[in-house]
């Protein structure tokens, strides 16, 4: 289905579900159904954006691309603890301040690396497409 | 033109009235922060300065606004100003008018709704300064940028005082985008030579000078010049102490907002100026800054929950890219009709729907008096209680001290308050000092001690957290009486024990806190890592294999306290808390819960810092719910500061 036809059905059926899942939201009580609402309703924001996503010509390195940024994020939430005892703890003496991080022994730098990493991931993504591309 | 912005600027003026309300808050209910905001407000009203003679990280707008006439109107239109600045720059980015009304229309009921003004106006002025910088760098008459950089420049000086951490970022911001520029150009083939970058460079930094000197002549004026930078150097300590994981609050609708939108428009620039090598747009350079500005301020979300307060920039960067999906739809054909019903479905979507918490709005009716009339008849009667029974002491000077920080007790007693409000924002060694300077020089003889509150800020308990200057307390104070859930510390001799009080053994609770250490919550690692100082820095005085060697020992010879550090070697055992029960030669008991330490990995205690133990003692018995387990139990001296 291409955009304009999920643009054209906004006057009807694409409007209609988001007005659903609208009211919908309304009525729900703030509980987990809501947040698969939300999850439903953001797919349908989304699709007139990947149908554009889909008629370009480089689709396929744009969907790998978020499809690794996925990966990625589960790999960190699964690896979390691993992470956090590899790097440096964090030290605590009589001159050192003693907060929620140092008490607990929670690296410093590690939701920071982390979010570096994230927000940095599609310079590295697209850096690599051009690397390979040029070696092909 | 200029009608229209100014007529935008009107109307927007009267729809954010209700801001009006934050000039005269009413601080209900008396919570933590609440509490500090009130005893800041008083510190204004008694003409103390921020920087000089208290804490205080806002910026002098906040601080003055609501006694100062002029920073109270300024306070009030910014708002208007700085969204009649973000229509300007939606209408450029939208080329349409419509689309730029419904914009701005949306981003002030969600300000309205979610942020709050006062959210807005704190970090609004980021995003108003990061486009103008966009869009000035933008244009392509080199003078005439110029000529704009240095009037840029100047605003930020003088947004500086008013703002200090906001007007820090958009210097660093200008910067960097001065940088992004470059490469831009470059990778465009349109090549500028790097004079005119030094230039631009060196026009900014002329015109921060200028902006900032009517700021620096306040703080000539004031004497102090100097205290304002040492606090700004000293921010730096309260990054490292109201540090919290991110990970456990990035799950709010707040931050999946925000992160999603942000890492989106990352990868949609990265495709378009680095993987397409496009020439970049307007779009581009306004969604550069926007992105700019929540990276820097997503590194204070992450030091401490902000995400509440960031959304409204997310739904900004928001509006940004659906500008230039509108660009692809009318690409696509798509009638005008069309575009714009989707765009309202979206963002009635985003203003309904989306799980954000709302902001508490605080009722603009009644005067400000009657509100703090209110608040004294409603919230402040316990406190009134407290401050009743310390009238009566007799010696009573009139000066008091609060522990941890229930600063409202500043405000009753009509005391300026220390240079740190409470412990919380005292964490460091030298911020206790000064908390005890404070009490010395005061020649302060009562200390209100919260003994219901066990841990300030973050589960850290209060006397790990500030152990300085609870040892100086439980040191120079003795119970005087309880009152609700204070009690009433008053100066004692140098010679006496806190613990040796009648009324400490009828407050159970308060001496099952200080007696009943749990160091559970500190991992396994912190013991491990600080074991690599064990043998440079220390003195043995006793090494057992055995409890009952190590008691024989104690029996022999009892050693005092100071500076001590218990080690405790374990062998390998699935107990995963263990404990230790510590007595005095007077026959006083204290017992500390900690992890279970790893085979070979020693457990090591600072008994100085253990409440019992503030005051000197000798050591006479050790016991242990789990002996079996020890392996080897050692007494030495610390001879450096590693161990807390």
């Amino acid at each position: 289905m291409d955009l304009k036809h999920i643009l054209k059905l906004s006057k009807i059926k694409y409007g209609l579900i988001l007005f659903s899942l609208l009211i919908l939201g309304f009525i729900t009580p703030q509980n987990i159904f809501i947040f698969a609402i939300v999850v439903i309703a953001t797919i349908v924001m989304l699709l007139p954006m990947f149908s554009v996503v889909s008629k370009s010509k480089d689709r396929r390195v744009l969907f790998l691309g978020l499809l690794l940024l996925i990966f990625c994020a589960i790999i960190f939430a699964a690896s979390f603890r691993v992470l956090r005892d590899a790097l440096p703890d964090p030290a605590i003496n009589q001159t050192k301040i003693v907060g929620y991080t140092q008490y607990y022994g929670y690296p410093f730098y590690l939701d920071t690396l982390v979010f570096f990493f994230f927000i940095s991931f599609p310079l590295l993504f697209f850096f690599v497409i051009k690397l390979y591309r040029r070696k092909k | 033109m200029k009608k229209e912005y100014l007529l935008l600027f009107v109307i927007l003026s009267l729809i954010s009235f209700s801001n009006i309300s934050n000039l005269c808050k009413l601080y209900i209910p008396l919570t933590y922060d609440n509490q500090i905001y009130l005893a800041w407000s008083q510190s204004a009203a008694l003409h103390l300065l921020p920087y000089k003679d208290i804490f205080y990280p806002y910026g002098i707008l906040s601080y003055y606004k609501e006694h100062n006439i002029f920073f109270s109107i300024l306070y009030y239109l910014f708002t208007p100003l700085f969204l009649t600045y973000l229509y300007y720059i939606l209408s450029k980015l939208f080329k349409d008018k419509l689309f730029a009304y419904i914009s701005i229309g949306f981003l002030f009921l969600f300000i309205y709704t979610y942020s709050g003004f006062e959210v807005f106006t704190r970090f609004g002025v980021l995003v108003m300064i990061g486009c103008l910088y966009s869009y000035i760098l933008y244009s392509h008459n080199k003078k005439i940028v110029n000529k704009k950089v240095f009037i840029a420049a100047i605003l930020n000086g003088l947004i500086l005082p008013l703002f200090n951490d906001q007007g820090i970022f958009a210097v660093g911001l200008f910067f960097t985008l001065l940088f992004i520029d470059f490469l831009l150009r470059r990778s465009a083939g349109e090549h500028r030579h790097i004079i005119d970058y030094l230039t631009k460079a060196l026009v900014f930094f002329t015109g921060i000078i200028v902006g900032s000197i009517p700021f620096l002549i306040y703080l000539i004026f004031n004497g102090s010049l100097i205290y304002f930078f040492q606090s700004i150097i000293e921010l730096a300590d309260l990054t490292l102490f109201s540090k919290t994981p991110f990970f456990h609050s990035i799950g709010t609708p707040e931050n999946i907002f925000t992160i999603t939108v942000l890492v989106f428009s990352i990868f949609h620039l990265t495709y378009r100026l680095y993987y397409l090598r496009q020439k970049p747009t307007l779009h581009n350079y306004i969604e550069i800054a926007v992105v700019l500005v929540l990276i820097i301020l997503e590194q204070k979300n992450i030091t401490r929950s902000a995400d509440k307060q960031l959304t409204f920039i997310g739904v900004f960067l928001f509006i940004i890219l659906f500008s230039e999906f509108k660009m692809v739809l009318i690409k696509h054909k798509l009638s005008h009709r069309k575009i714009v019903s989707v765009y309202l479905l979206l963002s009635i979507i985003l203003l309904f729907f989306t799980g954000f918490q709302k902001a508490a709005h605080v009722s603009a009716s009644g005067t400000c008096f009657s509100g703090q009339l209110n608040l004294a008849e409603y919230n402040i009667k316990k406190y009134q209680e407290v401050k009743d029974e310390i009238t009566t002491i007799k010696d009573f000077n009139g000066k008091i001290f609060s522990f941890p920080g229930d600063t409202i007790f500043y405000v009753l007693f009509k005391q300026p308050m220390p240079y740190y409000p409470t412990s919380y924002e005292a964490s460091s060694i030298n911020a206790q000092k000064k908390m005890i300077q404070y009490i010395e020089t005061n020649n302060i003889n009562i200390i209100i001690y919260n003994y219901k509150n066990h841990a300030i800020q973050d589960e850290v308990p209060n006397y790990i957290r500030s152990a300085e200057l609870h040892s100086y307390i439980i040191n120079n104070f003795a119970i005087y009486k309880k009152t609700g859930e204070y009690i009433i510390l008053k100066r004692a001799k140098k010679t006496h024990d806190f613990f040796d009080s009648s009324y400490l053994n009828e407050l159970s609770d308060f001496r099952n806190y200080l007696l009943s250490v749990n160091f559970a919550n500190i991992p396994k690692s912190e013991g491990e890592y600080k074991s690599k100082y064990l043998s440079k820095n220390t003195k043995i005085i006793i090494h057992a294999n055995s409890l009952k060697q190590f008691n024989e020992s104690l029996k022999n010879k009892p050693f005092n306290t100071r500076n001590t550090l218990l080690v405790m070697n374990f062998n390998n055992t699935n107990i995963p808390v263990s404990d230790v029960t510590l007595k005095t030669q007077e026959g006083k008991v204290t017992k500390i819960t900690f992890y279970t330490c790893k085979y070979n990995k020693p457990c090591i205690l600072n008994l100085s810092h253990v409440p019992l133990f503030n005051k000197v003692r000798n050591l006479e018995h050790l016991s242990t719910s789990n002996p079996d387990d020890l392996k080897s139990i050692n007494l030495l001296i610390a001879t450096d500061e590693n161990y807390y």
